[in-house]
């Protein structure tokens, strides 16, 4: 292997006799200070605040920001019943969806990825659709289309002679209806990121495989999925970041009904937030999930430098 | 947190306002800096301050925006209103609430009747007893009618909202199945007894169930289950029907899990699940009207301005074959929306001359007559808006016998409690009793 040394040239040649280190090292404060500042203000400011907040007895409707209370709020915040509902409820969601879309994804992908597909780009544009379209929308659309009496899902069930649904409004359907409408609008993501490591592998080892006889099968699970894995692990630590926020297509579809079949964790810290109006439980509840949030995303990561290495 | 009293913060820019209105007095040989509109006496002091507004995008709305150059040329005040979907208000506004005095964005507030308290009591709005005192009987409260002022006017003893726009609800139904002499034999086939308007909850839920059972294509009611709004307004009308209510008459206890408040509960599960459309436990106000629209139920507890819609709308296949009437059992819910003036409004003086404008006898006529529907009592008594809006004599009745929600602070809170709680007892994950257990037990840190 060879490796490129910079030569000495006559411009740089008469530079001031100054640690070529030092030099680098002001240059590299100087543009990164500005990005930091920028950073302090809108990431570390609210983050900071809101760790203030939630060690504090904050209720909007009784002024400002009351008496310290220690781990208060978060005491009270893992003792409630409906949050323990809204946790299991975002881990089966969150699992759920993350799984399905990679599986749907992945196929998907792979069959994108046939060297000979015609009309590839075609297909492509028609799949990326869902997502560009936003949560709110998504949610409007899907609650017209499974509207029970007057939607278009049950008018093809019954059609074709089988017992209409109440997608949304069924205590045991609900949940997964809302993971069926998830897998529709954020495979799109997962195909775009999985597409894009599949194109990037190099095609040798593949073709080597084929050459000495392996099955596409067994090409796929000996060469292609070890050489994918780090952007699969990319695409679930995204997705799974994302479902553990989910908030938007809940507000729409079903408020979290019925009961509390679909709360999510995201959509009580809302409801206490705005509804409720007690800050303080409601970034003590926020953290709470950050710091789960922040250790799937450790393993993962880990998993993912395992990998590299 | 105490309440602020209408003042005038003397900042700077108020001072050169003042200062061009003295200049302009002056400049027109003393003429008083006063202008009469509509009857009304108003102040030209605020001539050149814009006021923001933030307004729920209603029919009402519209009517009065349409008459905002009155306005502005009678007091050079300009107005703007940014006409948002319900859904965004509350949290659009508590941010800018809690801004602190004269820190706002928006000088005048529409406020739906249960966010009256919240604000009220967290000091976040201006205390109008001064302002209606001060208006020369441009604002007179004995010109509404006395349970809009019960339900969205006063907080502790003071006024701190004025009606703007009742919206009550009772139970909506098609006169012409009514008059069906079809419909009525295989009702009566069911039921056993005659088709006739019920008088009491029971006697709803027993007609709707009787009407989805009598085999005619048809849901005894088009229902709107969806937590947490809608399911909590509508069952509102069939515990106050029944004559039961969240709290006692003290408000020291709930008495939701009681004998009655139970009863109803199970009575309303029965009906979502036995007489209303499919899914109607997840069917929100839209996919309820769709429902009734098409002609796929008979009856509706609903709102009073969808009576307009299902009568008056090219897209109704029901137009012109629907009543209104007063929910069985005598008392439903009213809705209100008011007009209130936060404390963190920017411009509070040039606020209370719109309301003046906004509520004065005139102005509240011709918004009704444009289709609007009147907190006051006075068009109520004219023929002209009767003879154009024939049921607004029975819009009367549903206002004047309405209620609104519990006194609590946090009004907003007890709705989602109760839409969680009712919707596990609607979808059976819960008894109507563990259910109605579980509401009280978290009504009563409402207290």
């Amino acid at each position: 292997m060879s490796v490129d040394v910079p030569l000495l040239t006559t411009e740089t040649a008469h530079l001031p006799n100054k640690p070529p280190r030092n030099r680098g090292r002001g240059f590299g404060w100087a543009m990164t200070v500005p990005t930091l500042v920028a950073m302090g203000i809108v990431v570390a400011f609210p983050l900071f605040f809101a760790l203030y907040v939630s060690v504090h007895d904050y209720d909007l409707t009784e002024g400002g920001i009351g008496d310290f209370t220690g781990w208060a709020n978060y005491a009270k915040t893992l003792s409630t019943e409906l949050l323990q509902i809204a946790a299991k409820n975002t881990a089966i969601y969150s699992a759920s969806v993350v799984v399905l879309e990679l599986i749907v994804a992945l196929g998907l992908s792979l069959l994108l990825n046939q060297p000979n597909l015609r009309f590839k780009n075609i297909y492509l544009s028609i799949l990326l659709i869902p997502l560009l379209v936003s949560p709110i929308a998504v949610g409007l659309i899907w609650r017209l289309l499974l509207h029970p009496d007057l939607g278009a899902v049950n008018w093809l069930l019954t059609t074709l002679g089988l017992p209409p649904q109440e997608w949304l409004a069924g205590l045991h359907t609900a949940m997964m209806t809302v993971i069926g409408v998830d897998v529709w609008h954020e495979t799109s993501l997962m195909i775009v990121v999985i597409l894009a490591g599949l194109t990037a592998l190099p095609r040798d080892p593949i073709e080597a495989s084929m050459v000495d006889g392996a099955s596409s099968w067994q090409t796929f699970r000996s060469v292609t999925l070890p050489m994918l894995t780090p952007v699969l692990l990319v695409a679930v630590l995204i997705r799974l970041i994302a479902a553990m926020k989910t908030y938007d297509l809940i507000y729409i579809l079903t408020r979290g009904g019925p009961g509390t079949a679909t709360e999510t964790v995201s959509y009580t810290i809302w409801k206490s937030a705005f509804t409720s109006l007690e800050m303080g439980r409601a970034a003590a509840a926020s953290f709470l999930l950050l710091a789960v949030i922040l250790v799937l995303v450790i393993i993962l990561v880990r998993f993912l430098q395992d990998e590299n290495a | 947190m105490e309440p602020t009293v209408l003042r005038q913060p003397a900042n700077r820019r108020r001072v050169l306002q003042a200062s061009a209105a003295t200049a302009f007095a002056l400049a027109m040989g003393g003429r008083a800096l006063r202008a009469m509109a509509q009857g009304v006496e108003l102040s030209r002091e605020y001539e050149g301050t814009t006021l923001n507004l933030l307004m729920e995008d209603l029919l009402e709305t519209t009517a009065i925006e349409d008459m905002l150059p009155e306005f502005t040329e009678a007091t050079g005040i300009n107005v703007n209103f940014e006409k948002v979907n319900y859904g965004v208000m509350h949290e659009k506004l508590v941010p800018q609430l809690a801004a602190g005095e004269g820190n706002g964005s928006y000088d005048v507030l529409e406020v739906d009747f249960y966010w009256i308290n919240e604000f009220a009591r967290s000091g976040w709005m201006t205390k109008l007893d001064e302002l209606i005192a001060g208006s020369n009987g441009a604002l007179n409260l004995d010109n509404y009618i006395p349970a809009t002022l019960k339900i969205g006017s006063e907080v502790d003893g003071s006024v701190f909202y004025i009606p703007m726009y009742p919206y009550p609800m009772g139970l909506i139904y098609r006169t012409d199945l009514v008059d069906n002499a079809d419909f009525a034999a295989a009702y009566k086939g069911v039921a056993g007894k005659d088709l006739a308007l019920p008088t009491s909850v029971e006697e709803y839920v027993a007609m709707a169930t009787a009407v989805s059972q009598s085999g005619q294509d048809i849901y005894g009611a088009a229902m709107q289950a969806q937590q947490v709004d809608p399911i909590v307004m509508e069952f509102c009308n069939f515990l106050y029907g029944a004559g039961g209510d969240y709290y006692n008459a003290e408000m020291t206890e709930p008495i939701i899990n009681q004998e009655l408040g139970v009863k109803i509960a199970q009575l309303y599960a029965d009906c979502v699940n036995n007489a209303a459309q499919p899914g109607a436990a997840g069917a929100d106000l839209n996919d309820t009207m769709a429902t009734y629209m098409q002609g796929k139920a008979f009856s509706m507890i609903s709102y009073l301005f969808m009576l307009n819609a299902f009568n008056d709308s090219e897209d109704s296949q029901v137009k012109g074959m629907n009543a209104l009437t007063v929910m069985p059992g005598g008392t439903g819910l009213t809705g209100l929306w008011s007009w209130g003036i936060p404390v963190s409004s920017p411009n509070p003086g040039a606020a209370g001359e719109f309301l003046k404008w906004v509520e004065s006898p005139d102005i509240v006529m011709r918004r009704a007559l444009a289709g609007g529907v009147a907190a006051q009592k006075a068009p109520y008594e004219n023929p002209e808006y009767i003879e154009k809006y024939p049921w607004m004599s029975q819009a009367l009745d549903l206002i004047e016998t309405g209620k609104g929600l519990p006194a609590v602070t946090k009004q907003a809170s007890l709705v989602e409690i109760m839409g969680r709680y009712l919707s596990e007892c609607v979808s059976g994950a819960k008894s109507a009793q563990e259910a109605m257990d579980g509401a009280a037990a978290e009504l009563k840190d409402l207290l």
